[in-house]
């Protein structure tokens, strides 16, 4: 080997090498305020209050927004679990997204739907409006029956329609338990805490036993890639979220649950439906909308308020959804570029954008390159054997580290109905984790990346969920 | 940093990676497994507690299901307190009785209520829960105190007032609920000592204590409302006299309306489209002009949900608002106060074709709820 190309070589392993590190030590960073905020916010909701507020009616409204495809077979069991949530003020109001099943014949059928007149805000833009139904059954929910325009979209449809002060934007497919409204309301009636958005923790409720729309029985999931998943959104809210959320620097609520405060979202100019990652990309343009208004505002996460949701249990279907959000994260960054490392934006635009340049444009690429370059680097001489173990425990074990740690903090701060026997099968679950799943995850995100650098259309897929047991 | 692989014997890449020892990279993956390992023996070690934990509970409820059947038999029976035998209070059954007896408390009313309260008079329960209140882990200290408010002993009552000084602030909050409950007067200094104290950080809480004073004691409240007050403070208060039958603080009212803290605003806002004092027109007027269309809209909609019909001039010029929720609101308010605004809005219609929509909407509004 040429010397030069030998250095080149080289150069390239020891800067996979370095981005490798440097991200799990983001991590790491993100350990310590994520254990604070957990401490500080411990004993923050107060059940009698909640009980008492309910009880007199002065919990502010709420607009549950639900879009949903061709959702047709759970859509009516969904609203009614939505109807049960211990909440004063709210009302469900559900977007049939030109659905080409009986969705809306379902509804119309179970819940008596009768047209309405319904005023929508011109501040927004969405797709046609055919009808706005109220059920005769239950007045608090409504359905709005539009063309088809994607999720983003119906949510705007949905927004257009809202007349509570906060909304919250809910998946069809997903449970929220019985009190988490109450708690994710919370922050929003704090004194000069200018809370715009609160996002909840998202649990996985694949191998849940769910009746009348209520987890019934918390069971881990049997199979090991919705197990995994379980290891893995832990690791993302307790952590990565907890910690960000300490710092004002949010860059995701997740489109699963999350609450907003409507006026806020409409004047930043509400979902934007020409991307596929649009619970991100609102996010990041709220802290642009109030950043460039010199106005103080916060985004929180609540690691308590608690939506279950079935996640992908097929390879495929995981796949699909992963190229997807890393899609969804690059189209928000390409948008905001402008934004990073920008003083102005604060710690947002200094600490929060550049990390997520680095974890999600830089990372990806690296860390595959790493799988390659790095044994081929010791086998080839160029890397000596301590470098070489020190790169395999930074990027192997010290996943389960992290992994660990994240299990460790939801235990110890957050009721969790976990078992013994569930604790010792997550712990085995974060060591497996790293070894083959990672990597494969990591090059769903490189085939994201090729195909948002491809431009290649974007759609809503599938994800092979196969429902609630 | 050089390499010793099968192929290059070639020294550093780098001449400061020369420099840098084999320690460090030994140190890293180190450092990286014992993190692991402890990691991973700090999760079985937890499940370990788990597991004896829910052993433990798992008893704790079957002594909590024998004293629930013991309760609901004796409960369907008709028995006297004194007829009932001795109760199987001891061991295991002591610990889970505070929880037990609290359930049926929060449940029953009216003359089961009064046979369970006999019963814990005739069996002494009372000294069990009283030193429950006293010591012991802090849920169950907080539960003591809710059971004990909920009995008609002086002795009871005593432990309660001992509590609101006690050093863990939230068993002060706990014992505050309780003497709320019993109806039993408490200073303003002991409130604000709360409201200084986990107030600060935890509204909620602090909402809890001042929402339960301003049921029994309006006028207590009522003084903690002043301008300079901690905005915290002054929400919590504002939020409790909601829906309260107001007294002395109109007057204090005014200088709110225009607080410098957006949620002291609207808070304000809500309260003062309750009132009827003479100086609520001049308040509603100031945060008619709030800059800040959130409050006018919180505003409306509270006026509309008081249907104030007497303030019908307020929400017809708010039709006329730059903020389309202000608009929308002001209409479903007016709908909301009955056939005088139904006719305000009726005549609105005629002049202004861009508000039918939101009239249309506000008149289905009004019927829906029917």
């Amino acid at each position: 080997m040429s010397p030069w190309l030998e250095i080149g070589f080289t150069s390239l392993t020891l800067f996979v090498v370095l981005v490798g590190v440097l991200h799990q030590l983001v991590y790491l960073g993100c350990l310590f305020p994520a254990w604070r905020e957990l401490v500080s916010n411990g004993n923050s909701y107060d059940a009698e209050a909640a009980f008492e507020a309910l009880r007199e009616g002065k919990q502010p409204s709420v607009t549950l927004i639900v879009p949903a495809f061709n959702e047709g077979k759970t859509v009516v069991a969904n609203a009614h679990s939505l109807l049960s949530l211990r909440y004063a003020a709210y009302d469900v109001v559900i977007v049939n997204d030109g659905s080409k099943d009986d969705t809306l014949d379902q509804l119309t059928r179970e819940l008596s739907l009768k047209p309405i007149p319904r005023a929508t805000n011109p501040a927004l833009q969405h797709a046609e409006i055919r009808q706005v139904y109220r059920s005769e059954i239950t007045p608090n929910l409504l359905v709005i029956d539009k063309e088809n325009g994607g999720k983003a979209d119906a949510i705007n449809a949905g927004l257009a329609c809202t007349r509570s002060e906060l909304f919250c934007v809910i998946d069809a497919d997903s449970i929220l338990q019985p009190e988490a409204l109450a708690r994710a309301v919370r922050p929003f009636q704090e004194a000069q805490s200018r809370v715009i958005a609160v996002g909840g923790t998202v649990g996985v409720a694949n191998g849940c036993t769910v009746r009348y729309g209520q987890i019934l029985r918390y069971q881990l999931p049997a199979a090991f890639l919705p197990r995994v998943q379980a290891v893995e959104y832990t690791r993302a809210f307790l952590v990565a979220r907890l910690a960000a959320s300490r710092s004002n620097t949010l860059a995701l609520v997740s489109g699963a649950f999350g609450v907003f405060r409507t006026r806020d979202v409409i004047e930043a100019g509400a979902y934007d439906s020409s991307t596929v990652g649009e619970d991100m990309e609102l996010i990041v343009r709220l802290h642009r909308h109030f950043k460039d208004a010199k106005r103080p505002y916060t985004i929180r996460y609540l690691p308590e308020p608690v939506c279950w949701t079935e996640v992908p249990s097929t390879w495929k279907g995981l796949m699909r959804q992963r190229v997807r959000w890393q899609r969804g994260a690059l189209q928000t960054l390409a948008r905001h570029t402008d934004m990073v490392l920008k003083p102005r934006y604060g710690r947002f635009g200094m600490i929060s954008l550049p990390l997520m340049v680095l974890i999600d444009v830089i990372g990806p690429v690296v860390e595959v390159l790493g799988y390659l370059l790095v044994p081929l680097a010791w086998a080839l001489g160029l890397l000596n054997l301590p470098f070489f173990l020190a790169y395999l425990a930074v990027t192997f074990v010290f996943g389960i580290f992290l992994s660990c740690s994240a299990i460790l903090l939801e235990q110890s701060s957050v009721e969790r109905p976990t078992t013994a026997r569930q604790l010792v099968r997550l712990a085995w679950t974060s060591v497996l984790e790293n070894f083959g799943y990672r990597q494969i995850s990591n090059v769903w995100r490189l085939i994201g990346l090729v195909r948002h650098l491809r431009a290649a259309p974007a759609r809503w897929d599938s994800v092979g969920r196969v429902g609630f047991r | 940093m050089t390499g010793r692989g099968p192929i290059s014997a070639m020294p550093a890449v780098f001449p400061s990676a020369a420099g840098s020892s084999d320690a460090l990279l030994n140190g890293i993956w180190l450092v990286s497994l014992v993190l692991t390992a402890l990691s991973l023996l700090a999760v079985l070690g937890l499940a370990i507690r788990r597991g004896f934990r829910d052993f433990q509970r798992k008893r704790d409820q079957n002594s909590a299901d024998e004293l629930q059947a013991f309760l609901r038999d004796w409960l369907a029976s008709g028995l006297a307190p004194a007829d009932c035998g001795d109760w199987p209070v001891e061991g295991r059954r002591a610990r889970v009785l505070v929880p037990v007896l609290l359930a049926y408390f929060r449940t029953l009313a009216g003359t089961d209520l009064n046979r369970l309260k006999d019963l814990v008079a005739a069996q002494d329960l009372e000294a069990v829960i009283r030193t429950a209140a006293r010591r012991g882990k802090r849920l169950n200290r907080m539960r003591s105190l809710a059971l004990l408010s909920r009995l008609d002993t002086p002795s009871s009552l005593q432990v309660l007032q001992t509590g609101i000084r006690d050093p863990d602030p939230v068993i002060q909050l706990a014992a505050l609920r309780g003497l709320a409950r019993r109806q039993s007067g408490v200073s303003v200094h002991d409130i604000q000592a709360i409201a200084t104290g986990i107030g600060r950080e935890n509204q909620a809480f602090l909402e809890t204590c001042l929402l339960r004073m301003a049921q029994i004691d309006p006028a207590t409240v009522e003084t903690l409302i002043n301008p300079e007050a901690d905005p915290r403070l002054l929400c919590a208060a504002l939020q409790a006299l909601n829906g309260v039958e107001l007294g002395e603080q109109d007057i204090r009212l005014a200088p709110l309306a225009r607080h410098a803290d957006l949620e002291v605003r609207k808070r304000t806002a809500r309260l003062v489209a309750g009132w009827t004092g003479a100086e609520a027109h001049g308040v509603i007027e100031v945060l008619m002009a709030d800059p800040d269309p959130a409050v006018r809209e919180v505003l409306v909609r509270a006026l509309g949900r008081q249907r104030r019909a007497d303030e019908l001039t307020v929400m017809s010029a708010m039709l006329e608002d730059e903020d389309w929720n202000v608009r929308l609101n002001a209409a479903l308010a007016m709908a909301r106060t009955g056939p005088a605004g139904i006719r305000v809005l009726d005549a609105w219609r005629e002049t202004d074709s861009a508000l039918d929509a939101m009239i249309e909407e506000a008149l289905e509004t009004v019927g829906a709820s029917v």
